[in-house]
This record gives C-alpha cells, sequence and structure tokens, in this order.
C-alpha cells in the first residue's frame, strides 16, 4: 500500500485538477494545517486489481470556496445540494485521473460513483482491516486531505516483502 | 424568426451541468441538461433538429454513457446529432470504444472553463455547414 507510485498518481490527480477546474495551486504539505469542526468528504470506492477506497476530505469552509470557485460564485450563493455534488464531483474527477494512470498496473482498478460523507476528516485509521496512507495539502483556497485505503494490496507489496 | 439551437449538457453532476451550460451559453447557444442516459434520449426525442451538439459523461446512474451514445446512434431520428464524450474515463480502450460508437470528440476531465469552451466550438466548427448558426434568421 505504501507503493509510492501508486499514491503520486493520486496525489498528481488533485494537483491536476485544482489547476485545471480552479486555476490555483495544491501542494502537499508537510506541516498540515490542524483544523476543527466539520469537514465534507468525497468517496470513491476502488474495484479491480486494487479494492479499496479514495477520500477526499475538506474543511466545511474549504468546500465552499473550491465548489464555489468552480462554479465562479461566492461561497454564500451555494446551496447545500450544489456543495454536496461539487465535492462528490471533485472526487470523481481525481479518482479518474488516477484509475487512467494506474490503469497498466498492479494496481489497475474500476472507480464507483462517488458518494459524500460529513463528520470528521476521513483519516485511515477511521477504518480497520484495510492499509490506509493519508496525505495533506494546502492551497489558497484552505487546507485539504486526500486518504486512500486498501485491502491486502495487490502483488507489488508481496514482491516487496519477500 | 429567430431561432437558437440547443446543446445538450448529459451529467449527472448539477455542478457539472452548470459548468458546461455556462460554456454553451457563451457560445450564443441554448442549453439543455439531462442527468443520466434515459432523461438524455427523451430530452433528444423532444427537440429532434434543434440539438447541434450532445456534451456526455461517462459514468452515470441509470444509463451510462456508451450506452447513452449506443442509443443514440441506433435512432434514426437522433443519429446524426455529434456527440463529444466529457468524462474521466481517459484510458485508451475507453477512447476507442467511444469513437466505434459513434462519439466525434473526446474531451477528458479536468479542464478549464477555455479549454471546455475551445473544444465546443471546434466540434460546432466541424457541423457549422450542416446546422443553422445560433441567433441567425430563420
Amino acid at each position: 500500500m505504501s507503493d509510492p507510485a501508486f499514491v503520486s498518481a493520486f496525489v498528481y490527480s488533485i494537483e491536476k485538477t485544482m489547476r485545471s477546474m480552479l486555476g490555483t495551486t495544491c501542494r502537499m504539505s508537510s506541516n498540515p494545517e490542524v483544523t476543527s469542526g466539520r469537514y465534507l468528504s468525497g468517496v470513491v470506492y476502488l474495484s479491480g486489481r486494487a479494492n479499496g477506497r479514495v477520500a477526499l476530505s475538506f474543511p466545511l469552509s474549504t468546500a465552499q470556496r473550491v465548489v464555489a470557485g468552480m462554479l465562479g460564485i461566492a461561497p454564500a450563493e451555494l446551496s447545500d445540494s450544489l456543495l454536496r455534488d461539487g465535492i462528490a464531483e471533485m472526487a470523481n474527477i481525481v479518482a479518474g485521473n488516477a484509475k487512467a494512470l494506474l490503469a497498466d498496473t498492479p494496481y489497475a482498478f474500476r472507480i464507483s460513483l462517488p458518494q459524500v460523507t460529513q463528520g470528521q476528516s476521513e483519516l485511515p485509521a477511521s477504518r480497520s482491516g484495510q492499509h490506509g496512507v493519508s496525505k495533506h495539502f494546502e492551497s489558497p483556497l484552505g487546507p485539504l486531505v486526500m486518504a486512500v485505503w486498501l485491502e491486502q494490496a495487490p502483488e507489488v507489496d508481496a514482491q516487496k516483502t519477500n | 424568426m429567430t431561432t437558437t439551437l440547443k446543446i445538450l449538457a448529459v451529467d449527472d453532476s448539477l455542478v457539472m451541468q452548470r459548468i458546461l451550460s455556462e460554456a454553451i451559453e457563451s457560445l450564443g447557444y441554448q442549453p439543455l441538461r439531462a442527468s443520466n442516459g434515459e432523461e438524455a434520449i427523451e430530452v433528444l426525442k423532444q427537440n429532434v433538429g434543434n440539438v447541434a451538439l450532445v456534451l456526455l459523461d461517462w459514468n452515470m446512474p441509470v444509463m451510462d454513457g456508451l450506452n447513452t451514445l449506443r442509443s443514440i446512434k441506433e435512432n434514426k431520428l437522433l443519429a446524426d446529432v455529434p456527440v463529444m464524450m466529457v468524462t474521466t474515463e481517459c484510458e485508451k480502450q475507453h477512447v476507442v470504444d467511444a469513437i466505434k460508437a459513434g462519439a466525434k470528440h473526446y474531451l477528458t476531465k479536468p479542464f478549464s472553463a477555455q479549454d471546455l469552451a475551445v473544444r465546443i466550438a471546434e466540434c460546432l466548427g466541424d457541423g457549422l455547414s450542416e446546422h443553422s448558426h445560433p441567433n441567425s434568421e430563420a
């Protein structure tokens, strides 16, 4: 699960999606801003050679700025349904691009339709029995967290541990 | 009488529908919206002869984009409407499948607003000789 190529595909997809859809930078942070309060998470399930899920978690204020930015409107103009829909679409785009990058690797997967959850940030520790990793990002629109879980990883991990 | 040609945006994301619609309006066309393939077919049947282009997502509930594309191309009334896939599905096999099924263009998400407008304009440029220009006198 700690295969850098697997995680890098998602990192690259997040940076590309933020740049293309919002015209903004987004970089991994080694000193993540700790944000209390509620998070909105877009979750996509992965199935195939790799099985698991990926979640993009945004503090509520970041989520509002991101979706408002996608639509070119003020955050105050967003309805709750549009906000959730936008976060789902962000997760869908990020997962879809990572899927393409990993298509010819042992981590090839299909993706589900996106779901949205609200509550605490989606971190690997929140689900047992799976191998997870999280990465924090900073952007002018606020911080966000990407977390990926896999069930027992495919051949790549087995080869590395043998 | 003034007529405005329409462009149908098919995507289960309301946010993406709005993004596509804004680009459509910026080019002088009237946007139509559908959230899945079945809705798209119904909208097209209600607007036969007035739709210049379909922008079609791939991953959608009820009827996905590829099956929607096939249904459009199998319907004699709708088959001539050009379709551009607008999707996260960007592996080579997906592109090949879509082109074989009759897609004319393919745009992968994510995209910038400028990319989107340019690609739509390119699609419409191909077909302008066959359709009246938006806002033209009928």
